[in-house]
């Protein structure tokens, strides 16, 4: 509590340090807008306005809205983004003005060196640090899977941040477990982003106009998870005139349809895709799989209008499901999300966006038929309600602050017999519940033009209501044994209440144009855990809230970088090192019953981590020709007394390196191709070191948690696009995209394990034996892979 | 149970996306590598209402890559239990220690295992589960999923009043069904009672001798079969929990004693 206290005063003290004067009284003026794709009217996320003379500038928001404050004169205006041709104005500055602009999207013919790929020097003079953006176009550069452009992939191949291998959705940044990522789409947070248990993310490519990941420093506007924020936004639609995008690809194809509904007043888009598994599983010879759905299928809306000039108001939403059919056994689960959004300009200084959220997690699984027919379902919803303001306090600060409730539920489970001779009751788990409050404040300072600080608080509330608690004798949760009494709360009654404050501090020091050094310190706290006790989550893995016995878990991160540009800022640098503290953080029971446990305390387990590591990544974003490079060096260990007889363990993601590089070449206007190589040292693993036999089946014997580890990985993929030519009377256009993943036919590791040895049956040689002997193999997923898709756009 | 539903996902999205067969790989440790941590003497007993089905069998841990049984033959075994009751187990090879007379098994009774094994002593203590309601009856019926085939199917009714623990153990031709799929041990947690033809063994052939022995087992012997489940069924995946070691209720050796209640019956596949 010491070091918050010492935190809160420095930043009253830096607050009260600000210069609070009268702006316009001292001859400032604000210019302010919005920054928009000239072609489709979409608001740009992260784009700069740079004021040339003052060397001075700022970056549009998740809105596209852009403040910037200057002494009235004359100034030469900057405005670029990645991607896009940049503008220069000339514009008088005498009072305060609103000052729009379209930008046009870069042509690949243009000469490489009149094109800026992206706010010329943002690598270097922006403070956020540890935060990585990708946009569509990019994720277009890199080879997909099955031509599914896909950005939870594309983050797990960035600096900071590791995967368990193919076929997951799981990502861990920075020594972080994967429920501390907090996803937002549209802002608001996605429970499960996996489809077929993390072959495909619930992220449709044609929905997405950015995603921004932050890895640290992280932002005192986010909080609730430990480690990172992924803060996803939907395109808002083609407002200048109605167009569509159909695909058809190998496994799934998917079809947007997007246009203004009133020309630029506002606009609607609707992108949907479907997965068809279960059309080629019927060809297969095994029985079992041709009788086997499978399929995913997902939709994404949004509606934006603008009210006037300084309102506007969005409405987005998701809904997905996974079916899984096999005989008699059917498993679902899907997303669903809703925002209602309104932004406001109160004027060039004062930018709000209020949001109405909600989010639900839902599985069901069971059978439907015999004596064993059940459905179980399962669900986490919630109801959030938040409010951001923007203040641009005068030139040198930038205000940040708001509000944020949030109602959370909980169901576990119900479970219903689903035919008159079922064997099971049913059954109703205790609901749980929980509120959430948030206040937060920040502040970005230009202490001089070479040093600027970033500073924040976040307080947080949480309260367990509504819930069903167990009371244990001496307060002993080691067994269900232990339970001596039971209390009911209603939705009004607090059983346990949680606080928490979160300062947020990053700095900035230009060595020079092309440098600068930056620093970060978080501290964060994350209310809500995930019941998993596999490296990547099933598919149904719930959630739970703290509560009296499991604590909120804590983090603490600080983290140094170094920046620099190169060859006119076309090549960007940076190497960050981190070391990060985790407290309270949970792993369960060796043999732990997660599901439909009511006292799922008696199974959880509390301990420390910490991870440090360095990152390094180079990139060239402009031209033909683009490459990165990024390499991680890390380490990620827990303790956790009553797993690994309390002896510090590696986390099951921990790897000592990584490396990820990727090439891409526009050849002409028509064909480009593109190449990624990753590779990853080997993840812990658990294996035996003996085994007895019981009851004629072998038991395996275990003295160290991850002691082992899998094999490395590497993987090529390369990528072909073709354009159809353009014609001036065309009102249509294609692309074809071919693409082959694990070019060398690699077998990576999935899983590496014990199983019984199968022998031949000498009595039928299409048939084996399995033996009570033990084997160690190696499972491996995905072989040579190529993969074609066909575009087609109006 | 539940947990195998999910395991049949898993491996449909493994099995649709997996080329080629798992290999082997050289492990790069074994037995003695820490050899001081792992037990090294393993039991496994059990205490019934039937005299003939008690008995505890002893032997040595080996390495996984070992295919060979080490049975220790000088142990000394005592059990006694809460009402004074003592008797000395005997040997009578491979490993197996017979209880000759019964030391009075009744619900709620609390047992001792006192072994002395190459100078070692290791105790297990367990309480007798309570007697389960009777089994209706078992009866064969034709195997509607496999031609030709018949299954044998159980009718019974289970407490609900508190919490109960069964397990079936299958024999057909006198060995025991022990693949993965065949371990079948359950709670009444979520059970209406009601056992109104559960399948127990399918693919029985006619004239098959089929056996059944038909356990209630306590929490600590639930919980253990339920870590060998973990195990059996585990494929080691990103979605498999962490390979543990299955506990069982004597300190510083693997292995259990359990106290189970026995029902056993035969049946000729007509």
């Amino acid at each position: 509590m010491k070091n918050i206290r010492i935190a809160i005063s420095i930043i009253l003290l830096m607050l009260s340090k600000t210069s609070f004067c009268d702006d316009d009284a001292a001859g400032k003026v604000s210019m302010s807008g919005y920054i928009k794709d000239a072609k489709n009217g979409e608001d740009i996320i992260g784009a700069t306005v740079y004021v040339k003379e003052l060397k001075t500038g700022a970056t549009t928001n998740s809105y596209g809205f852009y403040s910037v404050t200057l002494p009235k004169g004359t100034y030469n205006i900057l405005i670029s983004y990645i991607g896009y041709k940049s503008i220069e104005n000339q514009i008088v500055i005498n009072e305060n003005i609103t000052q729009n602009f379209m930008l046009q999207v870069e042509s690949i013919t243009t000469d490489e060196v009149l094109v800026s790929a992206h706010p010329k020097d943002e690598n270097v003079n922006n403070i956020q640090m540890s935060m990585n953006r990708l946009t569509v176009d990019q994720m277009k550069k890199v080879p997909v899977m099955f031509g599914e452009i896909d950005i939870i992939k594309n983050i797990q191949q960035l600096p900071g941040v590791q995967s368990v291998g193919e076929g997951s959705s799981a990502f861990f940044v920075r020594g972080g477990s994967s429920d501390q990522n907090l996803i937002l789409l549209d802002e608001a947070p996605v429970y499960n982003a996996s489809h077929l248990a993390g072959i495909f993310s619930v992220f449709n490519g044609d929905a997405i106009k950015s995603a921004d990941i932050y890895k640290g420093g992280i932002p005192a506007q986010f909080g609730g998870r430990l480690s990172s924020v992924v803060d996803i936004r939907t395109r808002d639609g083609n407002s200048q005139k109605l167009s569509g995008t159909a695909s058809i690809g190998l496994l799934s194809s998917k079809a947007t349809l997007e246009g203004p509904i009133i020309r630029d007043k506002g606009s609607f888009i609707v992108s949907a895709r479907r997965s068809y598994f279960d059309v080629f599983l019927k060809a297969s010879s095994d029985k079992d799989i041709k009788n086997t759905t499978l399929y995913f299928y997902d939709i994404n809306a949004k509606l934006n209008y603008q009210l006037g000039k300084r309102d506007r108001i969005y409405l987005s939403g998701y809904y997905g499901q996974d079916v899984f059919k096999s005989g008699n056994f059917g498993l679902s689960w899907g997303n669903a999300t809703t925002s209602l959004r309104w932004s406001h300009v109160f004027n060039n200084r004062l930018f709000m966006n209020t949001s109405g959220i909600f989010s639900d997690f839902n599985y069901s699984l069971g059978l439907t038929s015999g004596v064993q027919a059940f459905e179980w379902v399962a669900n986490i919803q919630e109801q959030s309600l938040k409010q951001d303001y923007s203040y641009l306090l005068n030139i040198n600060n930038e205000l940040k602050f708001g509000v944020q409730i949030c109602n959370k539920s909980f169901q576990p489970g119900v479970i219903t017999p689903k035919s008159d001779n079922s064997i099971f009751r049913e059954v109703k788990m205790p609901l749980n519940n929980a509120l959430e409050y948030a206040l937060y404040i920040s502040n970005e300072q230009k202490i001089w033009n070479r040093l600027h600080l970033q500073y924040g608080l976040r307080f947080t509330t949480f309260q367990n209501n509504g819930n069903t608690t167990y009371i244990y004798a001496n307060n002993n949760i080691s067994s269900k044994n232990n339970i001596t009494d039971t209390i009911s709360n209603n939705y009004y009654q607090v059983d346990k209440t949680y606080f928490g404050l979160e300062p947020r501090l990053g700095v900035k020091f230009n060595v020079d144009e092309k440098s600068s050094i930056k620093a970060s310190y978080n501290h964060t706290y994350q209310y809500i855990h995930q019941l998993s006790n596999s490296a990547s989550p099933l598919p149904i893995t719930m959630w739970v809230p703290s509560s009296r016995y499991i604590a909120p878990q804590t983090s603490d991160q600080i983290a140094l970088g170094y920046f620099h540009n190169l060859l006119d800022n076309t090549i960007e640098c940076s190497l960050e090192g981190y070391y990060k503290w985790l407290n309270n953080t949970i792993d369960f029971k060796d043999n732990a019953q997660l599901l439909m446990n009511p006292a799922i305390e008696t199974e959880v387990l509390r301990g420390t981590g910490y991870s440090y590591g360095a990152e390094l990544m180079v990139k060239k974003s402009s031209g033909k020709f683009t490459w990165t490079a990024a390499y991680t060096l890390s380490w990620t260990k827990l303790k956790i007394p009553g797993i690994n007889n309390g002896n510090e363990y590696f986390a099951s993601w921990d790897r000592r390196h990584n490396i990820n590089a990727s090439l891409f070449y526009e050849i002409n206007k028509r064909w480009s191709v593109g190449t990624s190589w990753m590779y990853g040292s080997g993840r812990p693993i658990t294996l035996p070191a003996g085994k007895y036999t019981f009851e004629q089946t072998s038991v395996l014997i275990y003295n160290e948690r991850n002691g082992e580890r899998t094999p490395d990985f590497h993987r090529l993929d390369l990528s072909v696009n073709l354009k159809s030519k353009v014609k001036p009377n065309r009102k249509w256009s294609s692309e074809w995209n071919f693409s082959i993943y694990n070019v060398y036919n690699r077998k990576n590791p999935f899983s590496v394990y014990t199983r019984n040895e199968e022998v031949p049956n000498p009595e039928n040689s299409n048939k084996t034996i399995t033996t009570n002997n033990k084997q160690i193999v190696m499972l491996w997923l995905f072989p040579i892979v190529p993969s074609v898709t066909y575009t087609f756009n109006f | 149970m539940k947990a195998s539903y999910i395991i049949i996902f898993i491996s449909t999205i493994i099995l649709m996306s997996t080329c080629g067969k798992p290999v082997d790989i050289t492990p790069e440790y074994n037995l003695d590598k820490d050899n001081h941590k792992i037990p090294k003497i393993a039991f496994e007993g059990k205490i019934t209402n039937l005299i003939d089905s008690n008995c505890v069998k002893v032997k040595r841990t080996v390495s996984i890559h070992s295919n060979e049984n080490i049975y220790i033959e000088n142990a000394e075994i005592i059990i006694s239990d809460n009402h004074g009751n003592i008797e000395q187990l005997q040997y009578v090879g491979n490993g197996r220690y017979q209880c000759l007379t019964t030391v009075g098994i009744s619900d709620g009774r609390v047992y001792t295992m006192t072994a002395k094994v190459e100078g070692k002593t290791y105790t297990a203590n367990l309480v007798m589960p309570a007697k389960p309601l009777p089994i209706d009856s078992v009866v064969i019926v034709p195997d509607e999923n496999n031609e030709g085939k018949f299954k044998a199917i159980v009718f019974a009714m289970v407490h609900t009043q508190f919490r109960e623990y069964y397990l079936f153990q299958n024999f057909v031709n006198g060995k025991l069904k022990n693949e993965p799929d065949d371990l079948l041990y359950a709670s009444n947690e979520n059970l209406n009672g009601k056992i109104p033809g559960f399948t127990l063994v399918e693919k029985l052939n006619s004239g098959d001798k089929f056996t059944y022995k038909y356990y209630t087992i306590t929490k600590e012997v639930f919980d253990y079969y339920n870590g060998i489940n973990d195990q059996v069924n585990s494929d080691g995946g990103v979605f498999s929990t962490p390979p543990a070691n299955v506990v069982g209720n004597i300190p510083d050796a693997a292995g259990i004693i359990q106290g189970m209640y026995l029902y056993t019956d035969s049946l000729i596949v007509p």
